[in-house]
């Protein structure tokens, strides 16, 4: 008898274990919901355009940067949701990682708010670029994504 | 013996099964969409953001631009336009043409652009994001018209784009966006102008744009003969104007690169819209 037992313990053991390598983590990317909390955050901005970042974690750090025009005198918001990736940090520069001169114009790690989803309000210059700092050697985790949107301000003139 | 080997066996089997079913219940099942003919690009291949057509008329409305009858494209052409690319890039161009009516108070004509785009839409199996939901329907007839094509050409575009990253067509928003971006800027480059001298500085920045939009539209091109076109026509209107500062917002058109530019903008719009 207590064989019988030792052994259906030992099985559901076994089970737990293989249902764990079959299903995938939901909270690796649900790139559906990141996107909705992105545009709750934007209002009172316009959509302008947005862009989910999947990558796999691996060794090295990776960095993957994006560029976006501004206009003239306009006013611009950035949401950078980095719920379904632990470790990200994001920067923004005036001029590509090319470009030795660059500066650097906003980083995730000297925002006061360490949340995941952060909101960052430019001052506008023709050009900046975000970058996607996705560190090396995250344990317990293959993949991640990022999600980011951009708005603009819109007041009617006659 | 026997039994204590087939037990666990069995349960093994069993519960295998059963854990693999309980999977299926969390699949979300997709609603269906017509991918045509395009290679998967991800998103993040795409190394830029692409601005929006609302903003830039807007921007051109400040710099001066008045309202011109006959300049834009006609709303009853839509039926011309048989080639997927073609009613892509006139989705574009319609949609830039509201803009510019919205801008300025023309809601009479703005309603036959949504027409247009409604019709355009269902022609490329887009209505689900042309038509305009019922209850939307009941917001706008309690606003002002000028309120309730802000709203449909905001939501349109915001629609666009979701519909184009879940079907992986990322071709529909560099094509639509080609299309608005080269009728605002013909608009603006012939349209009377209260401040001629804020226009030159306004197009000249607008150029910082194409470098992405040729990469954009070469990556999503299927070896498509009209777009292949459209992108030979844009290499060689970025070519024949001066370079682009992205160091400054300094940049400036002289009278004859501005002639250039008018020319050769209105080349490539009237090859879109056949005119």
């Amino acid at each position: 008898m207590i064989k019988k037992i030792l052994s259906f313990v030992f099985i559901v053991g076994v089970l737990i274990s293989l249902s764990a390598f079959q299903t995938d983590n939901p909270a690796e990317c649900d790139a559906e919901e990141a996107l909705k909390t992105c545009k709750k955050n934007l209002t009172p901005f316009y959509f302008q355009d947005r862009k989910t970042v999947t990558f796999d974690y691996n060794s090295d750090t990776q960095t993957k940067e994006y560029d976006i025009q501004l206009f003239d005198g306009e006013e611009y918001r950035f949401i950078l949701n980095r719920t379904y990736a632990p470790g990200v940090e994001f920067e923004v520069y005036n001029k590509s990682k090319d470009n030795k001169k660059r500066k650097l114009l906003y980083s995730s790690k000297d925002d006061t708010n360490k949340g995941s989803i952060l909101i960052f309000e430019p001052l506008t210059i023709p050009h900046v670029y975000v970058d996607v700092i996705i560190p090396g050697g995250v344990d317990g985790r293959n993949q991640g994504c990022v999600t980011m949107m951009v708005g603009y301000e819109l007041v009617f003139i006659d | 013996m026997k039994r204590e080997v087939l037990l666990p066996l069995f349960l093994v089997a069993s519960l295998s099964v059963f854990t693999r079913c309980s999977e299926e219940p969390a699949k979300v099942v997709e609603p269906e969409v017509i991918v045509i003919e395009e290679e998967e690009i991800p998103d993040e291949e795409f190394n830029f953001f692409l601005p929006s057509t609302m903003q830039i008329a807007h921007i051109l409305k400040k710099s001066g631009v008045l309202y011109e009858q006959g300049l834009t494209n006609d709303p009853e052409k839509y039926s011309q336009y048989e080639t997927r690319a073609k009613r892509l890039l006139n989705l574009g161009v319609y949609t830039g043409d509201l803009a510019y009516c919205i801008l300025n108070n023309q809601n009479e004509m703005g309603m036959q652009y949504v027409g247009a785009l409604k019709k355009l839409g269902n022609d490329l199996d887009l209505a689900e994001v042309y038509q305009t939901s019922e209850a939307l329907d009941k917001m706008e007839q309690t606003m002002s018209n000028q309120d309730s094509l802000v709203t449909f050409i905001i939501n349109t575009q915001e629609k666009l784009n979701d519909y184009a990253h879940t079907s992986h067509q990322l071709s529909l928003l560099l094509e639509t966006f080609t299309g608005a971006w080269v009728e605002t800027m013909y608009i603006g480059a012939n349209a009377e102008n209260k401040h001629p001298e804020f226009m030159h500085k306004r197009l000249a920045e607008q150029m910082g744009i194409l470098d992405n939009l040729i990469e954009g539209l070469e990556m999503t091109n299927n070896n498509n003969e009209e777009v292949s076109t459209i992108i030979s026509q844009l290499i060689d209107f970025k070519s024949s104007m001066p370079p682009y500062q992205e160091d400054n917002f300094e940049n400036e058109l002289s009278p004859e690169q501005f002639e250039i530019l008018k020319q050769k903008i209105t080349s490539i719009r009237n090859n879109i819209t056949n005119s």
